[in-house]
């Protein structure tokens, strides 16, 4: 066998190794260089950016997004996607809004009932919850293409949040403290939604990169065929991955919710895009099986800190529109340079 | 020979079945014709006017509307789908075609702008422009093999920017408030008739004929059927995949933007909102009308009669006053029913082919 | 042995070189087809058949050497150009469109024009074209019938059409008979015996040594890249053809080790599914189990309904005389079956993931907590199978896809390993496999077996097969059609039963 393992070691050039182990990281690296990159310019060009308060800004609107992209990792990593998440952040922050004491809308549904904050904040996260795990259902017992299914989902679930809410904002008479604390307060002077989020990647980091269900999950993604044969329960592990997405969805909705303090229709709107261009920035490929959580905290940083910039410069909500879908076409063409260069 | 041929059972019967061969499309398309024609009655027993020459004309309009811009996605689909092909940024070109051709416009009220253009000018720069857009989609996909669903989703946030930039350049100012104006061009889109038909339903069948004609005789369009089923024997065919993926996106870009003009011409004003989520209704009239999102089979025949089914459900719901946003539930239901059984079809004929190969 | 028949070939290939990175695939090998001869190009897998083949296609670019086509140079920068030298490919995964008619496959591409408006296809020309090319191979189908309602062998008769519409002289057929039927294959070599007196050439791939004798003129054999001999097809003997291919006697080749065969562990009985039809086995510890037959013939489905990758319609399976429901992949590895299924890149490893992660994909279980992966323990474990096997490079955390399609197979191998499968299906283990590892995962396999393990092995290489199993079943349509055991194993009773008849007695050869 001591020729066999000569023969073999004539395939694959050895210097090739410590650059191919390099490889997975780089992209890693390069999407933190970037960031660090572009942190630096805008210090130099604008000095209000170089503030903890307008960092503090940014971490707060990157917490919302940066929630569902860390659940759309995982997703994405199984070779899926979700274009529902946007929609399920509106109806979660509408059903939960209406829920919460002192809440009013000119909706019959709103003012009905009402639940101690902790309990609405459950019954939110279970819709979101079950809305992902529709979407994992028909995906998995009905081989749609996921982009398709949850487009479809997407519109279905703005549907139902124009029923419940009758196209009508749901606002607070006042807002009570114990909501507003999730997406107005602090904690040691760190917002509230900040420290959720914080929570939130290294639970999910953990969970992608430390556990059965993670590896499952890059396995999936990687090769499903190969993964079934070893034993894996790929239709539960994937339907597992959107319930999660449709909660963490959830869990923004109700934060965006309590922040701006009303809960409207067009609340997440357009979410499911910085997630998506967030997670892709980050170097998780759009094909599946590669990817990480940490990459996709830096990707929507990135996302985060483009949109500061502008604000900070004055640019119109317009302009962002089209620098969201630039950023996005740039992140998925660098995609697809890399998957080139892999292949090479 | 013969005798050999003979001697393998089965397939003798098989080629006796040559008549039976197109059954399958024409079933699905008078499918489409017997559910118009349900619909039309159930809607009808609920609101009689739905009969009426004004809800038969606005019936047109949506259809031809929606049917313009789904002829472009049904190229996309036909061409790409073994790709994934898929065009979302349909919705938002209609926004941006729309806003172009009316904010160039001399004849707008509120214009701003200091470039005042003859319709037809700035028609046919809104024409350009979205056809560009669609081609730089189609050039990413090519070029970089990306999925189309992402690349087009990036685009269709990129179109819909550009229609906000171009409005408030045009009215001279951010809110967002639409252009409105008066142009007998834009009212031939929009208000024209002939005799009862609606001009743009003229419009929309002789482009329905001039692709059926270009897909069925044309070697270009033959190449898209080839294409769609299997990229690399295109290549080995000697098709240039990659000219034809942009055109055919180019051509997707161009015709939303036709639809947008329309739209516009309809409402008299565009509107940075305007269209959104339509590449819900562009996307339910191709996949409906038999075009398989697994790429290389579909009929322009299938999409005329799709668009009209779509269109009436539009018209239907909206005489039973059913609010718009409830037709969300309904149209989100009916795409992935549609899809579904877009794949259980796609499923029973590989079953059919595996057996065959068995 | 002959030389080349023809004083000037159609087609010579001399010197042909190819290498992948620091592996040469191909050392300067000649080859020659004469005017409307049928070569048979022999070799077993991994041998530079295909290598070989796709140069001669355009398909991929030739390190070094010269192509002459009818003593002309020949230069392709693509399989097109190939094409318009007269060149046609037809592989063994046919590639007609299933949507499009007869005509419109026959002419894929190069449909006729208009007179005059060049732009438009002429279909009035089209179909009566394609029904002149299909009337001379005297195949009688409509050219309007659309290509997916025909049968494999009819699908195969339009690619030959499509081939003679280009005017091809020189056809290359990739194991055409694959999943064609007696009377299919017999209706194609009818034809192949016409395109010959029309003078077109064939090199004809095929693992069926029986029908290279019955259709070939000449036979050239390639071995690890270097033509070992051209003989005469005709008067070859089936047993030297394959010596030839393999280079030494069967026995050298695969040193058999005997071990004491023990009890029954894995019993199938009555097993059923869409395409297997009341199958029953029975394996035993320390014993390898081959599977021979044709491609299509069930092997496959047999491996997977086993070991619960397709459902079952009826039938049980019982493990160490205990019967079990194996409704999933995962209830069968809680049973000890291991599969290491047939494609490795599209089913076997994660090519995405490290060699570590591959290994305890099975049974993450052995090395985690509530769920919680040890990793140091992991990659130890991993490190350790990693040596056991000689994988190269030696390392754990190394991305499997960037390894060799051998190193690959031993990760896929360490993981039911590691998973301690105690019954392990092996479905075309060395395909596509170089000869080191190839060795390497036949002396693993024995070694396994003699350590008690139960090895089902499948395999269309069947002088791999022969020389691995102490006995053979042969399938033949979703049955087993016939046993074979150790001391009466000979290609042709394989063949026989794999072609659904009985063997003869006399026949023996082996």
């Amino acid at each position: 066998m001591s020729s066999t393992a000569q023969m073999d070691r004539q395939v694959v050039e050895a210097p090739k190794r410590g650059l191919a182990r390099l490889n997975i990281q780089v992209e890693n690296i390069a999407s933190g260089v970037v960031l660090v990159g572009l942190v630096i310019v805008l210090s130099l060009v604008s000095p209000a950016f170089l503030s903890f308060s307008n960092f503090l800004d940014i971490a707060r609107v990157v917490a919302i997004t940066g929630i569902i992209a860390a659940g759309m990792t995982l997703v994405i990593i199984t070779g899926g996607i979700d274009l529902s998440v946007g929609s399920t952040v509106g109806l979660v922050g509408a059903v939960t809004a209406s829920l919460v004491a002192n809440s009013a809308s000119n909706s019959d549904f709103v003012t009905a009932f009402k639940l101690p904050v902790p309990l609405a904040v459950l019954v939110g996260l279970a819709v979101g919850s079950l809305i992902g795990f529709v979407n994992g259902l028909i995906i998995t017992k009905t081989k749609i293409e996921p982009f398709m299914a949850t487009l479809g989902s997407m519109i279905f679930v703005k549907g139902l949040l124009y029923l419940f809410t009758g196209g009508y904002p749901v606002n607070f008479q006042p807002m009570p403290d114990d909501f507003a604390f999730i997406g107005q307060g602090a904690l040691f002077g760190i917002p509230t939604p900040v420290w959720v989020f914080a929570v939130i990647v290294v639970a999910l980091w953990w969970i992608s990169r430390r556990t059965t269900v993670g590896r499952a999950i890059y396995a999936i993604g990687g090769n499903p065929e190969a993964a079934r044969l070893s034993g894996l329960k790929v239709e539960r592990t994937k339907i597992m991955v959107y319930t999660l997405l449709g909660l963490l969805a959830g869990l923004a909705g109700i934060i965006l919710t309590s922040r701006l303090a009303s809960a409207t229709t067009v609340n997440g709107t357009g979410y499911e895009l910085i997630a998506i261009s967030g997670v892709v920035i980050g170097g998780t490929s759009l094909v599946g099986g590669r990817g990480s959580v940490i990459g996709s905290l830096i990707g929507v940083f990135t996302v985060g800190v483009i949109q500061n910039a502008l604000n900070l410069f004055g640019a119109s909500t317009q302009i962002q529109y089209v620098v969201t879908g630039l950023v996005l076409l740039l992140a998925i063409s660098l995609d697809g340079i890399a998957r080139r260069r892999r292949r090479t | 020979m013969s005798s050999l041929l003979a001697r393998i059972p089965g397939r003798q019967r098989e080629s006796g079945a040559a008549g039976m061969r197109r059954l399958p499309l024409q079933g699905q398309q008078l499918a489409l014709v017997v559910l118009i024609a349900l619909l039309a009655a159930v809607f009808t027993s609920q609101s009689p006017e739905f009969l009426s020459t004004g809800s038969v004309e606005n019936l047109l309009r949506g259809a031809s509307m929606f049917g313009i811009v789904g002829l472009g996605l049904t190229i996309v689909i036909i061409s790409t789908g073994s790709i994934g092909g898929i065009d979302l940024s349909v919705g938002s070109m209609m926004a941006l075609g729309g806003a172009i051709g009316a904010g160039l416009l001399g004849t707008a009220f509120t214009a701003a702008n200091p470039v005042k253009l003859p319709a037809a000018l700035s028609v046919l720069i809104a024409l350009v422009v979205t056809g560009l857009l669609g081609a730089l989609s189609g050039l990413l996909i090519s070029l970089l093999k990306l999925a189309p669903f992402a690349v087009t989703l990036g685009m269709m946030s990129v179109a819909r920017g550009l229609t906000y930039v171009m409005i408030a350049w045009a009215i001279g100012s951010s809110n967002t408030a639409g252009i409105t104006f008066s142009d007998p061009l834009f009212d031939w889109f929009g208000l024209t008739n002939y005799g009862p038909i609606p001009a743009i339903t003229v419009l929309f069948l002789v482009l329905a004929a001039l692709i059926a004609f270009v897909l069925k005789a044309t070697a270009f369009g033959r190449s898209l059927f080839v294409l769609g089923g299997n990229a690399e024997n295109a290549r080995l065919a000697g098709i240039n995949v990659r000219r034809t993926i942009v055109i055919v996106f180019a051509i997707s870009g161009l015709l939303a933007g036709l639809g947008g003009l329309i739209l516009t011409g309809r409402l008299s004003s565009a509107s940075p909102l305007a269209a959104t989520g339509y590449e819900l209704e562009v996307i339910m009239v191709a996949v409906i009308g038999g075009t398989s999102l697994a790429g290389g089979r579909g009929s322009i025949l299938g999409t005329v009669l799709a668009a009209i089914l779509v269109s009436e459900i539009n018209t239907g719901l909206d005489m039973m006053n059913v609010p718009s946003f409830n037709q969300y539930l309904i149209k989100g239901t009916i795409l992935v029913l549609a899809v579904v059984l877009d794949k259980v079809y796609q499923a029973r004929s590989s079953r059919k082919l595996a057996v065959q190969s068995a | 042995m002959v030389a080349s028949s023809t004083p000037q070939p159609l087609l010579r290939m001399e010197g042909i070189t190819k290498s992948y990175g620091n592996v040469q695939v191909l050392h300067g090998v000649d080859l020659s087809v004469g005017r409307g001869e049928v070569l048979g190009l022999l070799g077993e897998n991994g041998a530079g058949k295909s290598t070989l083949l796709n140069i001669l296609n355009g398909v991929i670019e030739r390190d070094a050497g010269s192509i002459h086509i009818d003593g002309e140079p020949a230069e392709f920068a693509g399989p097109k150009q190939a094409q318009d030298a007269g060149l046609a490919f037809i592989h063994q995964e046919l590639s007609v469109l299933p949507y499009l008619t007869v005509a419109e496959n026959v002419f894929l591409g190069r449909l006729p024009r208009r007179k005059g408006a060049p732009w438009l296809v002429d279909w009035a020309a089209c179909y009566k074209q394609a029904g002149e090319i299909l009337e001379r191979l005297a195949v009688k189908i409509d050219p309007r019938t659309i290509v997916g309602r025909l049968g494999t062998a009819e699908q195969e008769l339009v690619e030959i059409a499509k081939a003679l519409s280009m005017n091809a002289r020189i056809i290359t057929m990739d194991e055409p008979t694959a999943s064609l039927t007696e009377a299919e294959i017999e209706r194609l070599f009818t034809l192949m015996r016409a395109l010959k007196a029309d003078g077109v050439s064939v090199v004809y791939v095929s693992h069926r040594l029986h029908e290279v004798a019955e259709i070939c003129d000449r036979a050239t054999i390639l071995r690890d890249g270097k033509i070992v001999s051209t003989v005469d097809a005709r008067t070859t003997s089936s047993h030297s053809l394959a010596t030839m291919m393999v280079g030494r006697e069967l026995s050298e080749l695969f040193p058999k080790t005997e071990h004491e065969r023990g009890r029954e562990t894995l019993r199938v009985s009555g097993l059923s599914t869409v395409k297997l039809n009341d199958v029953s086995l029975a394996a035993h510890q320390g014993e390898i189990l081959g599977i021979a037959g044709l491609v299509g013939s069930g092997r496959t489905e047999l491996a997977r309904a086993i070991f619960g990758a397709d459902p079952i319609t009826a039938g049980e399976i019982f493990v160490n005389g205990e019967k079990v429901t194996v409704d999933s992949p995962g209830a069968a590895i809680r049973h000890g079956i291991g599969l290491v299924p047939e494609d490795r890149k599209l089913q076997g490893a994660v090519l995405s993931m490290s060699n570590a992660h591959n290994i305890s994909l099975a049974c993450m279980s052995k090395v985690s907590r509530f769920g919680q992966l040890n990793r140091g323990g992991e990659k130890q474990e991993a490190k350790r199978l990693i040596q056991d096997l000689q994988v190269y490079p030696p390392r754990a955390e190394q991305e499997t896809g960037r390894l060799s399609g051998g190193n690959q197979q031993k990760v896929v191998l360490a993981k039911w390993l590691f998973a301690g499968s105690r019954i392990l299906i092996v479905d075309e283990p060395t395909r596509g496999v170089d000869v080191g590892a190839r060795a390497a995962i036949h002396g693993l396999l024995n070694e396994l077996a003699g350590e008690g393990a139960t090895i089902i092995m499948i395999s269309s290489d069947l002088p791999e097969v022969m020389g691995m199993s102490d006995r053979i079943l042969v399938m033949h349509e979703g049955r087993i059609a016939g046993e074979v055991a150790r001391a009466d194993f000979s290609e042709e009773a394989i063949v026989m039963y794999a072609s659904g008849l009985e063997p003869t007695k006399e026949g023996s050869n082996a």
